[in-house]
């Protein structure tokens, strides 16, 4: 058995990440049936004409090619965050357990501890994220079917999606994930708590959701400022992503990303790949000049 | 930095760890020899899980280093490491997991372990009947032989056991005496931390005793014992004896106990005791060698109250 076998034996045997991907789907099935098909089964036929301008939005959560960016929308805000959950549980177990311990103890390397964690983790994640996007999609041909929309990437005299676009919208959507992971796997690896991991990646995506929406209200230099943050450039991937200027209804706790109002997406990725060196450089070097004793969670 | 000698396994050289201001481990100088088995004994908190820490390279010394095969582990760990085999003290299992599955993993680290290897040591270790089981359900003493099946499935020529007998019952502190002896006599150096003074005793060829992280002894057990023991007489002239056994120069001390005599000397000096005391008209109608335990040696040694 290979190193990267024996990671995904330990991951994929444990509850809770199955626990995890039961709540993807849930938040998924929400995403395209409540906040897309039944919004819309209860709008489409309204009088009302304020009501009305709702129906774009709910239509766009369940109808492809819209549901698409929508679905990847709402999976890499959720998605950080029960990927977070994770990790942190995945990585922080371990002390726990004292594994980490006797994997040191028996010749393996710190560093590649690490990197084996890091990459059964993120092989199995990826898993996760993938299977809950081909739920979504398979609820939003469903869904469609029933609200009698034609399933299409090219609606005519409207957007146009081709296949070969999908792989790039979905590696856009990862990569706003990335950083949120290699945070909670920094905090877990650090601390050496699952619950430090889980807790401060919630903590730290809904603060700096509100934050966000804080500075970006206040303006000027606090605006300027958001260059930096990780929510403010995987936005920006993720406006990449959008079809079409209309508004849609996102479980994603933020505002419909706009392009106009975010950073270009290559210096976003940039941006998001240098958070991922730093959480990375941290983590490594906090836990190679670590003391790895019993009776400290270790 | 190699080691002169081939024959000592594991050295510390001047190894001190200090947590904070506590000093866990002060110059610490000890070796093992190859194909001995070295006990490595100390009331809680003598620094021993910290020294075993500190050859494993699971935590960096203050000051000094540990050779393992001749190998500086700040240097070289990785080499020295994988020729070693470890149970820590705590668990360090995957409890979700079965003990098969356990060992397939750990297999993966260690590399070059076999399927057939694996079935071995589950043998080895008397787990056959639970190896399917997860080890959750496991008793204390089935994770400890689950933790030593995993130290030596690689054929490890060290083996560095601490504290491996917590929670087994007598029967299983017995097995586990005997398969250690007979690891050692398969050739394998086995260095293993106890509080546990007569498994010590039966188990091991070498000693080291720790205080508060300081050295106090080190050397062969049966030097130790031998040299705390004494000899218990019953003679015809008590006080004559007394000055008789002072004037010995091979007596450490004699003093009169319960009707008898006890002389401070080695067991091998009986005869001579003897022709000293008849030289002197002094007949002995009892002669007892009586040898200390290694427990005495480590409760007058540690200080440590019985």
């Amino acid at each position: 058995m290979s190193l990267l076998a024996a990671e995904l034996l330990k991951t994929r045997t444990r509850w809770l990440p199955w626990v995890l991907f039961v709540v993807l789907l849930l938040g998924a099935g929400v995403q395209v049936w409540l906040f897309g098909y039944t919004a819309w089964w209860d709008l489409h036929d309204e009088a009302d004409p304020e009501l009305r301008n709702d129906v774009p939005g709910a239509t766009r959560a369940f109808v492809l090619p819209w549901a698409l960016p929508t679905l990847l929308d709402a999976g890499q805000f959720w998605g950080s965050i029960i990927i977070g959950v994770l990790i942190a549980s995945a990585v922080a177990t371990e002390y726990n357990w004292g594994t980490v311990r006797h994997a040191i103890a028996r010749g393996q390397s710190r560093d590649g501890w690490l990197t084996v964690k890091l990459t059964g983790v993120a092989l199995f994640c990826s898993a996760l994220l993938l299977l809950t996007l081909a739920w979504g999609i398979a609820s939003s041909i469903i869904t469609s079917n029933m609200a009698g929309f034609d399933v299409t990437l090219d609606p005519a005299g409207s957007v146009e999606l081709s296949i070969a676009e999908i792989p790039l919208m979905i590696l856009r959507a990862g990569v706003g994930v990335l950083p949120y992971a290699l945070l909670a796997f920094a905090l877990a690896a650090i601390g050496r708590s699952t619950a430090l991991g889980a807790t401060g990646i919630i903590l730290f995506i809904f603060i700096e959701a509100a934050v966000i929406g804080i500075f970006d209200a206040l303006g000027g230099t606090f605006e300027d400022l958001l260059v930096f943050s990780m929510g403010h450039n995987a936005a920006s991937l993720l406006a990449a992503n959008r079809l079409d200027s209309e508004t849609y209804a996102s479980l994603a706790f933020r505002e419909n990303p706009d392009p106009a109002s975010l950073p270009d997406p290559w210096f976003a990725f940039v941006m998001l790949a240098a958070w991922c060196v730093l959480l990375l450089a941290v983590t490594y070097y906090v836990f190679r000049r670590r003391d790895l004793r019993l009776g400290t969670g270790e | 930095m190699a080691s002169a000698d081939g024959d000592i396994v594991l050295r510390t050289v001047g190894l001190s760890k200090r947590y904070g201001r506590r000093l866990a481990v002060d110059s610490l100088d000890i070796a093992v020899r190859r194909g001995h088995v070295y006990g490595f004994l100390g009331p809680n908190g003598a620094g021993k899980t910290t020294t075993i820490a500190c050859a494993l390279g699971l935590i960096a010394p203050s000051a000094g280093h540990v050779e393992i095969f001749g190998l500086d582990t700040r240097t070289h760990r990785t080499q020295a490491i994988r020729r070693t085999g470890s149970t820590l003290e705590g668990q360090s299992y995957f409890p979700h997991l079965t003990a098969r599955a356990n060992l397939r993993i750990w297999a993966a680290i260690s590399r070059d372990v076999t399927p057939s290897r694996i079935e071995d040591v589950i043998d080895l270790v008397g787990l056959r009947d639970r190896a399917n089981d997860k080890v959750r359900n496991y008793s204390l003493g089935m994770k400890q032989r689950l933790s030593l099946a995993a130290a030596i499935m690689h054929a490890p020529e060290l083996l560095i056991l601490d504290e491996p007998t917590n929670g087994l019952d007598p029967a299983g502190i017995r097995e586990f005496r005997d398969l250690i002896r007979e690891l050692a006599r398969g050739g394998m150096t086995v260095f293993v931390s106890s509080h546990i003074l007569s498994e010590v005793e039966q188990m091991c060829d070498d000693v080291a005793i720790l205080k508060a992280g300081r050295l106090i002894h080190q050397g062969p057990v049966g030097a130790l014992t031998s040299a705390a023991s004494s000899i218990t007489i019953r003679t015809t002239d008590d006080a004559g004896a007394l000055k008789v056994l002072a004037a010995l120069p091979w007596t450490a001390g004699a003093r009169a106990s319960d009707g008898a005599i006890v002389v401070d000397a080695p067991r091998e000096r009986a005869a001579d005791l003897s022709r000293a005391l008849a030289e002197a008209g002094i007949w002995l109608f009892e002669l007892r060698p009586a040898e200390s335990s290694l427990e005495d040696f480590f409760l007058e040694v540690t200080g440590a109250q019985a």
